[in-house]
């Protein structure tokens, strides 16, 4: 009966069972030598890391470039490659490194206005659209002051609100506590209300009733 | 916000998963007043943080076999700054290259007590090659980064600024004097740098004597180069006096210079170095 089944099927079924398995399971029959195991985990977060890697102030072409560098060195790391801990927090750990290395090479010309995000203007006409914009105007603006935040406190900040991280994977992630990663984001939280006071209107009437 | 609220506000902003025991029973005794006045006075920031990650951005085109395929014709050759500084007289030069470790058991770090590798002749050093004295003056941290060369299972002295091919493959061993500390090491091509290990973000707890990167097993970790790579790499061994990310006190090291103690940046207390040309 098995020898009927279209060999294009059975690829199929092999590639619908890999997507199954989790990030460590793929990372180590990958580091084994499995095929395919790499492009599923390339699909599951390069989205992710390109993500991470724009709020963390790269402009869109520099991530694309940056999270293509991230999975090359996580391919190249396979073979020392071993479960101890969450992939996740390896893979942001080569992001985050990434992303100093990058910004430590071109910071003398590294854009941050708009958080290095290009704006556009959106529809226009109408009070939906206004709103629409002034929302996007508000987030670049967030993104701005992310930018001008001390790295370790930028990368807790994106790691939490904007990966989804626990405080326990950040703190793995940048090599600290967990309670020194709640007090980063305790201090960026400070920082960014402080800096955002009286430029977001709406955060300048929250300042206000405090 | 008072500097008492901004305290609550954080317990309040992080989600209950990321709270202990005594946060949850903190966050559940603030009064349903200051609560509200809080979650009032922070409204702004939490709505605008919650607009800023739904912002959802198009996935990169770039496939796993795209990796793969550069990975094999080995394009990493992205602009690279100012080389290495060594202190040398001529700094290595050569084209960066990345790494294979074929060795898939479970890497730990291990007192060096097993095997003839452990108590072979340390790696000779060139004094024209290598840094000397790379270490602060302000601690009592000090390391020798060694190594040996496998070929053809035989296992030889490793020779700093030394020529090797791909049938060589390099194990290393720390010899640290002094205080103990959190030693990681580094790969480094004309300014480019990555971690070779750990690769968590964590460091090795090390205390003095010799130690010898190796497996689970017990056996060395060896290391050596992708198929046709040639070119010049620095491997640094750096010291820690705490268990910091060494990728956060890395470009500020190589800024400054490894032969440049005084312009390490802090935990840094001691650094070794070794260059090899593969051809």
């Amino acid at each position: 009966m098995s020898d009927c089944t279209p060999p294009r099927l059975r690829l199929v079924a092999a590639g619908e069972s890999l997507r199954g398995l989790a990030d460590e399971e793929l990372m180590t029959r990958h580091r084994d030598g499995h095929p395919g195991c790499f492009d599923v985990l390339v699909e599951r977060y390069r989205a992710k890391i390109f993500g991470f890697l724009m709020r963390m102030g790269f402009q869109a072409a520099q991530a694309e470039e940056l999270a293509a560098d991230v999975f090359l060195k996580i391919h190249r790391a396979a073979p020392r490659y071993e479960p101890t801990a969450k992939f996740t927090t390896f893979l942001y750990t080569v992001a985050r490194r990434r992303g100093l290395n990058a910004r430590d090479r071109m910071s003398h010309r590294m854009e941050i206005a708009a958080g290095g995000h290009e704006l556009d203007s959106g529809p226009s006409g109408g009070v939906d659209a206004e709103r629409q914009l002034a929302a996007k105007r508000s987030v670049a603006l967030l993104q701005t002051e992310l930018a001008r935040l001390p790295e370790e406190h930028q990368a807790a900040f994106v790691l939490y609100y904007g990966e989804g991280l626990s405080c326990a994977d950040i703190a793995t992630t940048l090599s600290i506590s967990p309670a020194e990663a709640k007090g980063r984001l305790a201090y960026a939280r400070k920082l960014l209300r402080q800096r955002l006071a009286g430029r977001v209107p709406e955060a300048t009437s929250s300042e206000s009733s405090t | 916000m008072n500097s008492s609220m901004e305290a609550l506000d954080l317990l309040l902003a992080l989600r209950p998963t990321d709270l202990d025991g005594d946060e949850l029973a903190l966050a559940a005794g603030v009064p349903a007043e200051q609560r509200m006045a809080i979650e009032a006075a922070d409204a702004a920031l939490t709505a605008l943080i919650g607009d800023w990650s739904d912002e959802e951005f198009d996935a990169p085109s770039f496939t796993g076999a795209d990796i793969l395929a550069r990975a094999a014709n080995d394009t990493d050759e992205a602009e690279r700054p100012a080389q290495l500084d060594l202190g040398v007289s001529e700094p290595p030069t050569g084209s960066g290259s990345s790494w294979w470790v074929p060795v898939t058991l479970a890497a730990s770090i291990a007192a060096a007590a097993f095997g003839a590798w452990s108590f072979m002749t340390p790696t000779e050093t060139s004094p024209e090659m290598r840094p000397k004295s790379l270490v602060n003056d302000d601690e009592a941290s000090r390391i020798a980064l060694q190594f040996s060369v496998e070929r053809d299972g035989a296992v030889l002295p490793g020779r700093n600024g030394a020529s090797y091919g791909p049938a060589d493959a390099l194990a290393f061993r720390f010899d640290l004097a002094g205080e103990p500390g959190y030693v990681a090491l580094l790969e480094v091509s004309d300014g480019d740098w990555d971690v070779v290990y750990p690769l968590d973000g964590a460091t090795m707890a090390l205390d003095q004597g010799v130690h010898v990167l190796s497996s689970g097993s017990g056996s060395p970790l060896v290391y050596r180069p992708d198929d046709g790579v040639a070119g010049t790499l620095s491997y640094v061994a750096v010291v820690l006096s705490e268990p910091v990310d060494p990728g956060r006190v890395v470009p500020g090291l190589l800024a400054a210079g490894l032969h440049r103690a005084d312009l390490w940046p802090r935990p840094v207390v001691a650094v070794d170095a070794v260059t090899v040309t593969w051809e």
